[in-house]
């Protein structure tokens, strides 16, 4: 860190995200122009200047500086995470690290690795792994009147309320780009809403959707595999998700086109 | 000493959620769900009572008929997830019936439908990490990767590598770089 600390450092913000405080310093000013979209959701500036955490990013500037320091560099800690000539894997990757080290050192919310709506005053979450069709669903979902609550993390407090985490949805086939809830014709969920129903489900072409409801402790289990704070924090994230599954209904199966499945389940939970 | 199972509490935390329990063990990172069944067992489960013992609870909580079946099959199951603090002996317990076993002579008893009760599970899972939970590198950013970031998240990658493939160092004719390596 002492030789990371000695290399000139421009510019720098402190930012507080859920109880985290991260700092990011640049080597020049206009390098933050990049990071300010990339910052968490519900993000603001840090009262104090001392971090848990220092993200440090050394971009290349178009205007000449490209010719002293050719590489994009990004530090988390001291750990190198991207050298590289890509601008934007070097901000793709600082992104990930940056919002996934907050999910695990969030000290009073469960991030889970879900999709999350909302629908009626209440949340709808879709927990599931990368290629589960998480998005597709979230997106159907939102098509189909429910409000946008994430496509990354669905953000538990410890009375099992979802905090919007409005990421842009990436979906694959539909465009290179982003897609906010907006340009998807529905609207992002502003405050928290408690769950009302979890859904475990992954797509597989030609399925049939036939739930099996979940017993609470078979929930608790399913709904860890997509929680990776447990390491660090367990009896607090037990604890939320104990609350959690001991009142809200679970279901689980595996789910054909998404636009059926978003149907059923809106009308299930009229 | 075979016949007195003895719960592990060393390391665990432990949230009970309905009739059932879920624990997480903070030294192998593993978080279990027991079913009503396998968490009365385990709570009850102290060193001093031995199997007989445990059956008449399991009797007289549930109402079946020899209980022993059950909680042999029981504690067979939280051995291997060592949720016992002397778990070798019951891993290969001569009289623990089947999973296979219990379930038949369940359905003789008429109790098929109390199944999710009554037949002992102890469902397990690894507790992910961010690299496991994040969104997968490609093949090639894998390869671009320097090699002190080649474990660094997200570790992941996509398809067209085999699924479970993992951005790790690699070595091929002495050379050492990032690579996607199969499970």
């Amino acid at each position: 860190m002492e030789k990371l600390d000695r290399l000139g450092w421009a510019a720098g913000l402190a930012v507080e995200a859920f109880g985290v405080r991260v700092g990011i310093r640049a080597n020049h000013a206009r390098a933050l122009e990049h990071v300010w979209p990339l910052l968490p959701p519900g993000w603001k500036p840090a009262r104090t200047p001392r971090v848990d955490y220092l993200y440090s990013l050394i971009l290349r500037d178009g205007q000449g500086e490209g010719r002293v320091r050719p590489y994009h560099l990004v530090y988390s800690g001291t750990t190198r995470l991207a050298r590289t000539f890509d601008l934007e894997e070097a901000l793709r990757l600082f992104e990930l690290d940056l919002h996934f080290y907050i999910a695990e050192a969030a000290p009073r919310h469960v991030f889970v690795h879900a999709g999350a709506v909302g629908w009626r005053g209440r949340a709808i979450l879709l927990p599931g792994p990368r290629g589960s069709g998480k998005s597709r669903l979230v997106a159907a979902l939102v098509r189909a009147g429910a409000s946008y609550l994430s496509d990354r993390f669905a953000v538990l407090d410890r009375h099992g309320r979802v905090h919007p985490y409005p990421v842009p949805l990436k979906l694959g086939g539909e465009g290179p780009g982003k897609w906010s809830a907006e340009a998807l014709g529905g609207k992002t969920a502003r405050r928290p809403l408690p769950v009302g129903l979890i859904v475990f489900t992954r797509y597989r072409a030609g399925a049939r959707w036939r739930p099996r409801e979940l017993s609470a402790g078979e929930a608790g289990v399913e709904l860890l595999r997509h929680v990776f704070s447990t390491a660090w924090a367990p009896e607090f994230v037990l604890g939320t998700l104990g609350a959690l599954v001991a009142r809200v209904r679970a279901v689980k199966s595996a789910r054909g086109e998404a636009e059926e499945v978003a149907q059923i389940l809106l009308e299930e939970e009229r | 000493m075979r016949e007195r199972p003895k719960a592990r509490r060393e390391d665990l935390i432990v949230q009970k959620v309905g009739e059932e329990l879920l624990i997480y063990d903070q030294q192998r990172h593993r978080a279990f769900c027991l079913n009503p069944m396998a968490a009365l067992v385990w709570q009850r489960a102290n060193g001093r009572r031995t199997i007989a013992a445990l059956s008449r609870a399991v009797e007289r909580t549930f109402g079946v008929p020899e209980g022993e079946r059950l909680v042999r099959l029981a504690v067979n199951r939280l051995a291997r997830a060592r949720l016992l603090e002397n778990w070798r002996p019951f891993l290969d317990d001569p009289q623990s019936p089947s999973r296979r076993e219990v379930m038949r002579w369940l359905a003789r008893w008429g109790l098929s439908a109390s199944l999710a009760v009554l037949l002992p599970t102890v469902k397990a899972i690894l507790a992910p990490t961010a690299a496991q939970a994040a969104t997968c590198v490609t093949p090639i950013d894998c390869v671009r990767r320097p090699r002190g970031q080649c474990e660094r998240f997200p570790s992941l990658c996509c398809p067209p590598a085999p699924p479970g493939s993992r951005c790790q160092l690699d070595s091929i004719n002495g050379r050492v770089f990032c690579n996607c390596v199969p499970p």
